[in-house]
């Protein structure tokens, strides 16, 4: 069984049997291959499966992701006309992508921002864009793909205009009855499908329960000859339900069918952060137990505490990747650090914090701090930022994976913070020092990020080249960053490299 | 090999880390494949971060913190290689300064001082680099004596003898006269290791291999012998019969970020189309981490995920990067193992038979001939006892 169970609100005690309201909460979900994910916490998007610049084993090793945010669109280049591989593979999603046994997988249609289509969804597909261009995903395909697939929880398709094009009057009633039409597609599949589920090789998990303690919180135990006795609690994807960025009116009928068939649903999903601040107060009684994801945070940590704030429990995070790739490190906490006091020190406010630190920056060339003081990811402990930064000048992978390894770890440890706060009761001053403390922007990017892709970027008339090219002719003049020296004979004789001469 | 940072077993495979990191693996990974030696090139260190930088921070295994064994280059290879307009002159190299036209010069002195500052555990002498496949006898003939005399610099500069380890570098292109001459006289040195450079070049692979045996016969048993830019395992098993130990090449690692793999049936295109619904996983036969079923405590990755992630997303490249390396350090730990059991001759023949499916008449001539002349022969049928 799926279940989401709020445990404390920031300002009511479930136990106490006082009313739920929105607002910070602590919960746990638990998912039916055993999974546990203590909330509020956060999930990290994939692209093509994989944690960019993150191989399995440093997954695994060095972050505590819990769970993953995939995009069926990443899987599926040239649907129809050739069955994509993934449908013709033997086991699931997760095996395909080698993803660590106790991380969780979140199968949505498409990536999350989703780069706009052309071409408008219809009554039976969803227009996507897939590496090798825009396609049609029929949402019959979809459903079909969660029953193979076997995600542990997958999303309903909204029917969210992804053109640029503002919804239309006449357009906006039909959201609301394709997303319900399709996602009682989903349901009514998987409630037929859950049988051919635990005949499949899932049902060799146990699926009691773990106990979720702090940190990773998933865990799957695997045992061996058990299949029988635990089919009738076997695997079920736990489905969350696309809340529509349109008025409360215009999708009441909608709404009205999550509280219809809430027992179906494990949590609602805000495609777009202003969506979450109209419509989740406005939600029916029925649906307050369910879990509440945000699809797309990528402004930075203040708009997760507001939108914790709102009661929001998970977060596709992409602010973490956006600073990895732009060589930021993270570098902030939440809660009050000993030996300060809300910012202020003998009465005197201090200044703000940055909430991050470009890693290109040439004052960290002989810097053997770690990124981070007192961190102890795998980056701060065996590295410092002498050697980021050289990676970073010299456009090695490298750099990318380390910063990717300690933003990771920042953030959830500020998730961890957060959930504790709650549960301690201090939530609200630590929210309001947080925000006083540190600023609210990310540094700007000044480096260059790893190379480009086609389908992370939209393109639209006149952009310049995505990456500067790898060759040039020999007697083209020299970028500036090829592999020939970049200063002047003056600065290579002083920097020992060669001597200047005066022949030649 | 006893080395600085910790013993090294040989014949080698050294992976190559140009600048000061392996293609986007962590130090850690790079271990955990069992890589006690990397290379890091001291052309780019010596652009970036800098001697400057180096000698602040303490040197590249602090740099890169990589607390095993490190062998850099001279600099000058890719001095000729990739500046335009480089000339060697008795000095040194001379080049412009493609950033403001200045002629510069870089001598055996400059190198030496530059590897003095990385801390690299094994130095390479600054050589006069001609490629073997040059039509001008004379020329080849000046760059093997000025080798030798820049050795002689190099000897005279080099600031820490007795924690760096300085090899000379064979020079005398195919011209076997010139090679045992410039043997001769380089042993003379008493250098800790010895290497053949200028091969790897693009010469006949006939002429590859009895240069590596004119060479290996006349040097002392008891030196490690390196031949440089090498890394097709086909290569590296016959350069091993040939006598040789130490071998490097950015081959492996340049080709997984290709979508190549490197497995005991030969290299394998994972972008081609066919790989995609291969599932099997990238070598049967290797138990590197990449490969290993997750039962087995591996990733269980096949060959249609890397197919999925060529060209598109970088870990792909990390996870077949980590099993070429994986392939070619292992192919030489099982070359050590196969010595020491007196068993050489059998593992070359398994070997080729692997990678040509038995049918002999595919095994490359030039393999075959060069074995010839150590002994193993590879158009002997094995038995069936052999084969598997």
């Amino acid at each position: 069984m799926n279940t989401f169970r709020v445990l404390k609100t920031a300002v009511t005690d479930v136990a106490t049997g006082s009313a739920q309201s929105p607002g910070a909460r602590i919960g746990v979900l638990q998912l039916s291959k055993g999974f546990t994910l203590n909330t509020p916490n956060y999930l990290a998007p994939t692209s093509r499966g994989a944690v960019p610049h993150l191989s399995p084993d440093n997954l695994e090793k060095h972050t505590r992701v819990v769970g993953v945010y995939v995009a069926l669109e990443d899987f599926i280049e040239k649907a129809p006309q050739r069955t994509p591989p993934l449908y013709t593979y033997p086991s699931t999603l997760r095996e395909f992508i080698s993803l660590p046994a106790d991380t969780f997988l979140l199968l949505a249609p498409r990536r999350s921002p989703a780069i706009s289509c052309p071409k408008p969804n219809s009554d039976a597909n969803l227009s996507i864009l897939t590496s090798v261009g825009f396609r049609d995903l029929p949402i019959k395909d979809y459903v079909s793909a969660v029953v193979k697939l076997q995600p542990d929880i997958v999303l309903g398709i909204a029917d969210v205009p992804n053109t640029d094009k503002p919804v239309g009057k006449n357009r906006v009633r039909k959201v609301a009855e394709r997303t319900e039409k399709w996602l009682d597609e989903l349901l009514g599949r998987i409630d037929t499908a859950s049988l051919s589920f635990n005949s499949s090789i899932f049902s060799s998990f146990d699926t009691t329960a773990a106990e979720g303690g702090e940190g990773k919180g998933g865990e799957v135990v695997v045992e061996g000859g058990e299949t029988k006795k635990q089919k009738k609690e076997g695997y079920k994807p736990a489905v969350f339900a696309a809340v529509l960025p349109v008025d409360k009116e215009k999708q009441r009928i909608y709404i009205n069918y999550l509280a219809d068939n809430v027992e179906k649903l494990a949590g609602v999903v805000f495609t777009s952060p202003e969506s979450a601040g109209e419509m989740i107060g406005e939600l029916p009684e029925e649906l307050e137990g369910l879990a509440r994801l945000q699809a797309d945070v990528s402004q930075g940590p203040h708009e997760v505490l507001e939108m914790v704030d709102l009661g929001i429990d998970i977060f596709n995070l992409s602010f973490a990747g956006l600073a990895t790739d732009a060589g930021i490190a993270l570098h902030f906490t939440f809660g009050t650090p000993e030996g300060e006091k809300d910012g202020e020190e003998g009465g005197v406010l201090l200044d703000q914090l940055d909430l991050a630190t470009d890693m290109w920056d040439e004052k960290f060339a002989t810097d053997l701090g770690p990124l981070e003081d007192g961190c102890m990811c795998y980056a701060c402990t065996k590295h410092h930022k002498a050697f980021v930064r050289h990676c970073l000048s010299a456009k090695e992978m490298t750099a990318w994976v380390l910063l990717q390894i300690h933003n990771m770890w920042v953030v959830e440890k500020f998730f961890a913070d957060v959930r504790k706060s709650i549960e301690l009761g201090t939530w609200e001053a630590e929210k309001e020092r947080f925000r006083r403390r540190y600023k609210r922007d990310l540094p700007d990017r000044t480096g260059l990020g790893p190379r480009l892709r086609g389908y992370q970027y939209k393109s639209a008339g006149g952009d310049k080249k995505l990456n500067e090219s790898a060759y040039r002719s020999l007697d083209a003049p020299a970028p500036e960053e090829a592999d020939v020296p970049e200063v002047d004979g003056a600065e290579l004789q002083k920097s020992g490299f060669a001597q200047t001469t005066t022949e030649y | 090999m006893i080395l600085p940072h910790g013993p090294v077993e040989l014949p080698m495979f050294m992976p190559v880390a140009t600048q000061a990191s392996l293609k986007g693996l962590t130090p850690e990974q790079l271990e955990s494949l069992g890589c006690r030696l990397c290379l890091n090139n001291t052309y780019h260190l010596g652009l970036k971060p800098g001697q400057a930088t180096l000698d602040t921070i303490g040197g590249a295994h602090r740099l890169q913190s990589w607390n095993h064994n490190i062998l850099t280059d001279s600099g000058g290879f890719q001095m000729v290689s990739l500046l335009k307009l480089a000339k060697v002159t008795e000095e040194g190299v001379k080049f412009l300064s493609p950033h403001d036209g200045t002629p510069m010069l870089l001598t055996p002195e400059h190198s030496m001082s530059l590897q003095n500052s990385i801390g690299s555990d094994i130095m390479m002498q600054l050589d006069d680099v001609i490629a073997t496949t040059s039509p001008d006898n004379e020329r080849i003939q000046e760059a093997m004596h000025r080798s030798i005399r820049w050795l002689d610099r190099c000897i005279e500069a080099h600031k820490y003898p007795e924690k760096q380890n300085l090899f000379c570098i064979i020079q005398g292109g195919l011209d076997l006269d010139l090679r045992r001459q410039c043997v001769e006289q380089m042993v003379k040195r008493d250098t800790p290791g010895i290497a053949i450079g200028g091969l790897s070049g693009g010469e006949e692979k006939a002429k590859y291999c009895s240069v590596v045996r004119t060479c290996t016969e006349m040097l002392p048993d008891m030196k490690p012998r390196y031949v440089m830019g090498v890394g097709y395992p086909e290569d590296l098993v016959v350069s091993v019969a040939l006598g040789a130990d130490m071998f490097d090449c950015v081959w492996p690692t340049r080709t997984a970020r290709f979508g190549n793999a490197v497995t005991s049936r030969g290299t394998l295109n994972l972008r081609h189309a066919s790989y995609g619904t291969d599932f099997s996983p990238v070598d049967e036969d290797c138990d590197c981490l990449c490969c290993r079923s997750k039962e087995a405590g591996g990733l269980g990755v096949t060959k249609a995920y890397i197919h999925h992630l060529t060209g598109k997303e970088t870990a792909g490249a990390h996870i077949l990067t980590m099993h070429n390396v994986h392939y070619l350090l292992n192919l030489m730990r099982k070359a050590r193992k196969a010595i020491i059991a007196d068993t050489y001759p059998e593992f070359v023949k398994e070997f080729f038979g692997k990678i040509y499916k038995y049918k002999i008449s595919d095994y490359p001539d030039w393999a075959v001939e060069a074995l010839k002349t150590v002994g193993i022969d590879l158009q002997h049928v094995p038995s069936a006892s052999e084969c598997t």
